[in-house]
Formats: structure tokens, C-alpha cells, sequence
């Protein structure tokens, strides 16, 4: 075998109009490895991986650098020359699956032109072509793939779609494979087996991948080596053990205890949400209640589309419910008038998700984090700019971050001081809406420290929202679990992960891709859910889980369980609660498991 | 981040140096053009219908000028009617200039407000703005100007307002789409959670952040106004004469061409496509660098 790398990126600088995006990013990759690209939200990788291709997105420019591809400079070559080696050689995978297809060529003729395109011993006639698209369909794993190769982009779900697109990415033999975060648009259970499956074919056919990632699990399930970016370098290759022993910046395992007797902060009542679109409406909340007690972390954890965004934003206001209520301190929220919500601002506060996105993008941070001062302790201009000051210094920013805009700064320093701006006022109560999804694994343990010690400090509650069971095992003392909608269990952290007692619960627990190499063993799924997750518009009359829970009965499609006690004082959403729980050990096996158990233990 | 990735291109510097110096050139002029013509552009001088110098004589003419004794040469030649061709072509940026700037800053304050109003706040009298600029932009904008310009009667002042009323709606309506997309920001919603007041957040997060694309579109619609101000003159609704103004030039030379005289109508043509060419450039070398 060939001792050169299978490609190797050299001091590649990206400069777009208002920033260089990578300045001097390298990375040599190993043959026949899975490589493992992670870095927070705006430090380069999708800029980086696109690159590798010679590629860069409008209005940017490949200003500096060498992709060596064998002897040949992928960045110097143009024209015929350039399109043989991609696709046929190097091969991309993008994170939007459905946007990436034709919408007017079915899946075959579209996978056909790619292999005709490439291989000079293609099948010259369109049934030959059409039947090569077919075994490819097979060989990643789509169910019925005579059918499928005859649909269009529009009739096949995000997971088929992922796969379709990774079977066009194959169809030329690539040597060299890179996948832009292909499961970030994926439910958690499909993700899972979509990953399983491409890392699978990967192996078997020698390719070498590039696999950029957010995820710590996907980074520690399926790679070999780990490179980590920031500010648009990469960091040196490491295995993957190595990348994820240097502990430091690993979440730690559990939260400091908070007290189980103080009285309750913030109440939510039957709370529905729906929303009107087109004439159809959507329900994104339903029937949802909470309590959450003054100092206590709340987690509350689903999917993405499960509602649980809507409920952080219901709580804090910014959103009003169709029907049911929120109370904060026993004061109902819909009786406030606007000066009076806006006094209350003080004591409820919400840090969004995306800290670059949460700054306005003119003013320095500085003036930014002076507004709560402003506002709602009338401090004058240089009084809040030095509190702001203040407040960075205390969530472990260098206080000169002050002074810059949001664009210069990176997802992590932007982050703290979005959750600083979130403690200005001295909150009694903050809603914290994913607040690590944008960093960089590493950076994520920070970020739950942080929260913890400002818990412990200052005695605020948090509710943590997020989709990273990871995460919400760190920070939290209580957890909710969501799905369509609807609290499905309700519990303490050790009963949510020890003894899951929702069928949905168990298969989010199950698909979890834990951040320990260590445990890939242990990934081989327990339980599987079918198909895919029903429309919100019209949902089923019975259980919203009940088309795709193996544990379902003829009268979980008609009754609509609630969310009632179960024994151990938890609440759990399942008539079949107390049945299904009594004899743990026998799990049924989804009826028509097409997907083979990848890991051989 | 699903956008599409495509090969880099390496257009854009060129467009704004090109844009800026045509921009700089005419503002130049419309300034000082009056000032440094070598003849009056409104009286005759004692020639008729003369063509310019053959180009292989400028030098030497151009080198002459340094002698104050020697009559300024006619550049661009001599129209019907006895007037410089090149002194009304220099002078006329300040009737042309002032006409499309004065307009295009009205259009632009009276849409980007009434924008920035229609995109935050939905209402009924908001949704009626929207039908009044669907309607107004409707009709073809020379036929629309020239019409409330006749109706009105000739004068700059009358040009200006037919022109504010027609370039509005391109304004209200790209502020107004911007303004709607930041409305559901991260950063206006984290500024509602702090506590920021309603009309803060319009005026203090959102306005400023929406002015990107109008301000690129400024820079093309003064292009269109000057061609839609020397059009108006040319069908005999702009600017009166003598007033040097491009579009009334070559309505009077036009009748000159079938006898040869092609000067009086090439030159102040040419400077409409290049000044035109010029804001165009600006404008889209700005949006592509601050715009979408």
C-alpha cells in the first residue's frame, strides 16, 4: 500500500469579502481511515471540507495553498481535468440530502449519470446503468431499491434521501470520500443507522473518509482519528482515544446536587402551542406540564421538531400560548401588561442557541452586554460598559472581548458572554436553548462548568434545553423527555438513564451514541424504532408513538394515554407503563429489521 | 448551511475601482464642469454645425491650450445652433446629477422608513402601502414620468417629485423584505428577552442592519434616473432649453444626423452610457460585497 497520504491539504487559506475564513488549514489524511473533522459553529470545517474539493462557496476565494491528491494539485488544475478527478477520485457528501438531488431526475438516472460520467467501463444502455443504480441503492441499505430508484428527490425521506446521495457519491469509486455533517438533518434513531451503514461500506471498500462532525458520539463511535479546528487551522491528527482522554474539557459526569425541597419557581400548565400554516395547523406543543424549582437545572431533551424550543420560548414569553399557562413565582404570565413583562425580563432570562446570531451584528459585545444594565438598572453609559466588563471577567472571558464585534470572536468566547448578558440582570430563572450544540465538543464540558458554577453561586434555575442526551446528563438534576409534542416521561437523571420507562425513551437512551470509545462495543442498538416520525399537522387519534413503538397494542392507536405516575414516582406517558416495564429483559426485535446489527461484539 | 457551493470567482474589485472612478468623475463635473468649460454652454459662439478636430491633431491642440492667446479648440465640435458641444457635455452632470441624486435620497428616506414600518408591523394600513407600490410600480416608469411631468408641468422641481414617487416602491419593498428576515433574528429576539422596548429594536437593531441592500440599490436607481431625466427631455417633458442637459442635446442634434452631423448627438450619448454603466457598477460590486 501506497505510504503517502490519500490526500493531503497544505496551508489552504479561504478569504471571503469580510473575513479570511482559513488561514493556512492542513491536514493529511490517513489511507483507509475515517478522519474525524469537528470545531465549533464558524471555525472553517464545512469551508475546509468543501475546499479539499477545490470548491468554495461565492462570494469567497481560495487565496493560498495545495491539495495534493498523488502528484497532482487538485487547486492548480482546471477544466476536464479538475471534474475527472471529482467524483471519480474524491467524492462529496453535502448536509442538506434533499437539496443536493435533482428535483426533476429520478434516483437512478441520476446515480447513472454519475457512473457514465466517470468510468469508462460504465454500462453504455440506460437498463444497464439503471440496474448498477439499483445494487448501489442495495449496497447502502434502502429498503425496496427497485422501487426507490424510480422515485424523485421530493418522494423519499431525509434518511433515504442521505443514503441515495451517499450511493451517487460511491457510484464512481471514489478513493476519497467527505461527508459535510450528513446526519445533522436526521432523527436521532435514523442517524444512527445511517452512520452504522456508512461506516460499514466505508471500510469495505478501502475508501478513506473525511466525516465533519459536531457530534462528540459520532466522533468517538465511528473515527479513527480526530483532528479538531479553530480559527480556520486544524489541530494536529490524534487518535481518537487520545482526543478523548485529554479529560480537561470532557463534560463532567453529573451535576453538583441541588436542594429537592426548595419551592417551586416557574409552573407550566397544560400548555399548548399550535401554529397556523397555510391552512393547516400544526401542533407543536401539546398538553405540556413542568415544574421547576428555584436552583434546580431542568432538562428537557427530543428531537429536533419535538417542541421542545417552543416550550423555552413559551416560558420566557416570547411566544404566546393557544392555550394553558405559565406562572412565574405563582404570578401568571398572560396577566402581565408589556412594562410589567418588561420588568420581568429582569428575572427571566433565555440564551439562544446560536451565539453568532444572538449579537447584533453592528455593535461590540461591550455595548451589547450594557444593555440589561441599562435598561433595568438605569446605569449610565460608562458605568454598564464597565459592569459589562465586569460580567465578561466573570464567565472567564478576557474582558478586552469587550471591544470587539461578534464576527471577530469565536463560537466559544461568544457563547460565554452570551449567557453573560443572559446573567446581567441576576436572573432567578434562564432558559438555556442548546446552548453547546454550536461548540466544539471540547468546549462543551466548559460551558456546563461554567453554568454549574454560576448555579452554585448565584442559586439560579436553569431550564436546559437540547437534543445531546451527553449534555443533559452533565447538567442536569431533573429530566422531561419530549416527543411530538408531548412530555412522554418525566423523571430524576438516574431514572431517565438507568431505567427508561417509555418505549421512546428506552430507543433515545438506545441510539445514543455515547463520547467513549471505550463503549463502541456497547452501541449495538437495543431497540430500534420503525419508520419515521408522523406529521404534527394531523396527528394519529391514539398514541403518537403508537405507528412506531414495537410494544403497541390495538388500543394504543385509539386511547390517548396521559402523563400519569408511575411507581417510582416518575411520570410516564404509556398505558402499557407498568406491563412493559415488569419483565425488563425481553425486548422485542423490530418485525422486519432490514438493518443488520453493524458492531460484532 | 446548505448553500451551494460553486467554483470561486474573481470578478468584483474591477467593477467597484471601474464604478468609483466613473462615479468620482461625474460628481467632478457636476461640481465644477460649469467652471472649467471652455465656452459658455448657453450662448452661440460664432460658428455653426463645425465637427471636432481630427483626434491625430489633440495633442497638438491640447498642448497649445497652455498659451493663453489661442482660442480653446471645439472638442466635440459645434451643434446647429452654435453652442460648444463640449462645454454643454461637461456642464450637463449639474442638471443631470442634481435631478437623479435629489431624487434617488428622497426615494430612498421615504421608502426605507415606510419599509422598515411594512416589515415590522402588520397591519391594515401597511398591507395598503404594499397594493399602492404593487400598483404604482406596475406601469412602465417613463411612461408613468412622463405623464405626471406633463400633467404637472416642466420644471426640475416637478421631475424630482414624478421621479420620488415612482423609485419609492423599489425601496419600500427591499427594506421591507429585509426587515422582515431580521424580524425573526436571533439577535432582535435576544434583544426582546433583555427587555429592549418595541421601538428600540426597530430603530436601534433592525433599521441599521436592513440598510445594506437599499443603500446598494441607491447607487443603480441614480443610474436609471439620469437616463429616465435625459428620456424626459429627449421626448421634450424634461429640463427647457438651453439648459445644458444630455437628453435634450441629442433630441436637438438628432435631427442634424441625417445630414451627417453625428457629433452633437454622439457625445452627450456616450456620457449618458457611461455614467449609467458607472452607478450600475457601484451598485452591484456594493451589493455583492454588503447586500445578500
Amino acid at each position: 500500500m501506497d505510504a503517502r497520504p490519500a490526500i493531503a491539504a497544505d496551508n489552504i487559506h479561504v478569504a471571503f469579502p469580510r473575513a479570511e475564513v482559513l488561514r493556512g488549514a492542513s491536514l493529511a489524511m490517513p489511507r483507509g481511515a475515517v478522519v474525524g473533522l469537528t470545531g465549533a459553529s464558524g471555525s472553517g470545517k464545512s469551508t475546509f471540507a468543501a475546499a479539499m474539493l477545490g470548491l468554495v462557496r461565492p462570494p469567497g476565494r481560495i487565496t493560498g495553498g495545495k491539495v495534493m491528491l498523488g502528484d497532482e494539485d487538485l487547486l492548480a488544475l482546471t477544466g476536464s481535468r479538475l471534474r475527472e478527478i471529482r467524483g471519480s477520485k474524491i467524492s462529496l457528501i453535502v448536509q442538506n440530502p434533499r437539496a443536493a438531488l435533482h428535483p426533476m431526475r429520478t434516483i437512478a438516472r441520476q446515480i447513472g449519470a454519475v457512473s457514465s460520467a466517470h468510468e469508462r467501463a460504465a454500462p453504455k444502455n440506460a437498463d444497464a446503468l439503471r440496474r448498477q443504480a439499483v445494487d448501489l441503492l442495495e449496497l447502502v441499505g434502502v429498503n425496496d431499491a427497485a422501487r426507490r430508484a424510480d422515485a424523485f428527490a421530493h418522494e423519499l425521506s431525509g434518511g433515504m434521501a442521505q443514503r441515495a446521495l451517499i450511493a451517487m457519491a460511491l457510484a464512481a469509486k471514489p478513493e476519497i470520500l467527505i461527508a459535510d455533517e450528513p446526519t445533522s438533518g436526521l432523527d436521532v434513531t435514523v442517524a444512527a443507522q445511517f452512520l452504522d451503514m456508512m461506516a460499514a461500506t466505508v471500510k469495505d471498500r478501502g475508501v478513506s473518509m473525511l466525516l465533519v462532525t459536531q457530534e462528540a458520539g459520532v466522533l468517538a463511535t465511528y473515527c479513527d482519528f480526530v483532528a479538531e479546528m479553530a480559527d480556520g487551522r486544524v489541530g494536529p491528527l490524534q487518535e481518537t482515544t487520545t482526543y478523548f482522554k485529554q479529560g480537561a474539557s470532557r463534560p463532567r459526569r453529573k451535576p453538583p446536587p441541588a436542594a429537592e425541597d426548595a419551592e417551586i419557581l416557574v409552573r407550566v400548565d397544560g400548555l399548548r402551542k399550535q401554529f397556523v400554516t397555510r391552512g393547516a395547523t400544526l401542533t407543536a406543543v401539546n398538553d405540556v406540564s413542568l415544574a421547576i424549582r428555584a436552583g434546580e437545572t431542568l432538562g428537557l431533551v427530543g428531537e429536533s421538531g419535538s417542541g421542545k424550543t417552543t416550550v423555552g420560548r413559551c416560558i420566557v414569553a416570547l411566544e404566546t400560548p393557544t392555550s394553558g399557562e405559565v406562572s412565574f413565582a405563582g404570578e401568571p404570565l398572560s396577566a402581565l401588561k408589556a412594562p410589567d413583562l418588561r420588568r420581568l425580563r429582569a428575572k427571566v432570562q433565555f440564551v439562544r442557541q446560536d451565539p453568532f446570531d444572538s449579537f447584533n451584528p453592528r455593535w461590540t459585545i461591550g455595548r451589547s452586554l450594557a444593555e440589561p444594565f441599562r435598561i433595568h438598572l438605569g446605569s449610565g453609559g460608562e458605568e454598564a460598559a464597565a459592569k459589562a466588563r465586569d460580567l465578561l471577567k466573570e464567565v472567564g472571558c478576557d474582558a478586552d472581548s469587550a471591544d470587539a464585534r461578534p464576527r471577530a470572536l469565536s463560537a466559544g468566547v461568544l457563547q460565554r458572554a452570551n449567557i453573560a448578558r443572559a446573567m446581567a440582570t441576576a436572573p432567578e430563572f434562564v432558559v438555556l436553548d442548546e446552548p453547546t450544540s454550536a461548540l466544539a465538543p471540547s468546549a462543551r464540558g466548559d460551558i456546563i462548568a461554567l453554568l454549574a458554577r454560576l448555579q452554585q453561586t448565584r442559586g439560579t434555575a436553569f431550564l436546559f434545553i437540547s437534543h445531546d442526551l451527553t449534555t443533559i446528563a452533565a447538567a442536569c438534576h431533573r429530566i422531561a423527555v419530549m416527543y411530538l409534542g408531548e412530555i412522554v416521561e418525566f423523571g430524576t437523571r438516574e431514572q431517565i438513564f438507568e431505567t427508561p420507562a417509555h418505549p421512546y425513551t428506552k430507543a433515545l437512551i438506545a441510539a445514543h451514541l455515547s463520547d467513549d470509545p471505550g463503549e463502541r462495543e456497547r452501541h449495538a442498538a437495543r431497540l430500534r424504532l420503525e419508520g419515521e416520525i408522523p406529521s404534527p399537522i394531523d396527528l394519529p387519534p391514539g398514541c403518537v408513538l403508537a405507528s412506531r413503538c414495537p410494544y403497541a397494542e390495538n388500543r394504543c392507536a385509539k386511547e390517548h394515554p396521559q402523563l400519569d405516575a408511575f411507581a417510582d414516582g416518575r411520570r410516564v406517558r404509556c398505558l402499557r407503563a407498568e406491563d412493559i416495564n415488569a419483565q425488563h429483559e425481553t425486548i422485542p426485535t423490530p418485525s422486519n429489521a432490514t438493518e443488520a446489527q453493524p458492531h460484532v461484539d | 448551511m446548505s448553500v451551494a457551493v460553486h467554483d470561486a470567482p474573481a470578478a468584483g474589485d474591477g467593477l467597484l475601482k471601474i464604478g468609483a472612478i466613473i462615479v468620482g468623475l461625474m460628481t467632478f463635473l457636476a461640481i465644477f464642469g460649469p467652471v472649467i468649460a471652455p465656452y459658455d454652454p448657453t450662448a452661440a459662439t460664432d460658428t455653426v454645425s463645425t465637427p471636432p478636430p481630427p483626434l491625430i491633431d489633440w495633442p497638438r491642440l491640447f498642448i497649445a491650450q497652455f498659451d493663453p492667446e489661442i482660442p480653446a479648440p471645439h472638442w466635440f465640435g459645434v451643434d446647429a445652433a452654435g453652442l460648444d458641444v463640449f462645454s454643454r457635455t461637461i456642464s450637463a452632470p449639474r442638471t443631470d446629477l442634481l435631478i437623479a441624486l435629489t431624487a434617488t435620497a428622497f426615494s430612498f428616506v421615504i421608502g426605507v422608513t415606510l419599509g422598515a414600518l411594512a416589515g415590522f408591523f402588520r397591519h391594515w394600513s401597511t398591507e395598503l402601502l404594499m397594493r399602492a407600490s404593487d400598483i404604482l410600480q406596475s406601469f412602465p416608469v417613463f411612461i408613468s414620468a412622463m405623464i405626471l411631468v406633463a400633467l404637472a408641468g416642466r420644471s426640475g422641481v416637478n421631475i424630482v417629485l414624478a421621479m420620488t414617487l415612482l423609485y419609492s416602491p423599489i425601496f419600500i419593498r427591499l427594506t421591507r423584505a429585509e426587515v422582515m428576515s431580521l424580524r425573526n433574528r436571533g439577535f432582535v429576539e435576544a434583544a426582546r428577552a433583555t427587555g429592549v422596548s418595541e421601538r428600540n429594536i426597530v430603530f436601534r437593531y433592525v433599521l441599521p442592519n436592513a440598510l445594506g441592500p437599499a443603500a446598494a440599490q441607491a447607487s443603480v436607481t441614480i443610474g436609471f434616473a439620469i437616463l429616465l431625466t435625459a428620456g424626459l427631455s429627449f421626448v421634450g417633458a424634461g429640463v427647457r432649453p438651453p439648459t445644458p442637459e444630455w437628453g435634450l442635446m441629442i433630441a436637438n442634434g438628432a435631427s442634424q444626423i441625417v445630414l451627417g452631423d453625428w457629433w452633437p448627438s454622439l457625445f452627450p450619448g456616450a456620457a449618458i452610457s457611461i455614467t449609467v454603466f458607472g452607478f450600475a457598477s457601484l451598485g452591484h460590486a456594493l451589493e455583492r460585497r454588503y447586500g445578500r
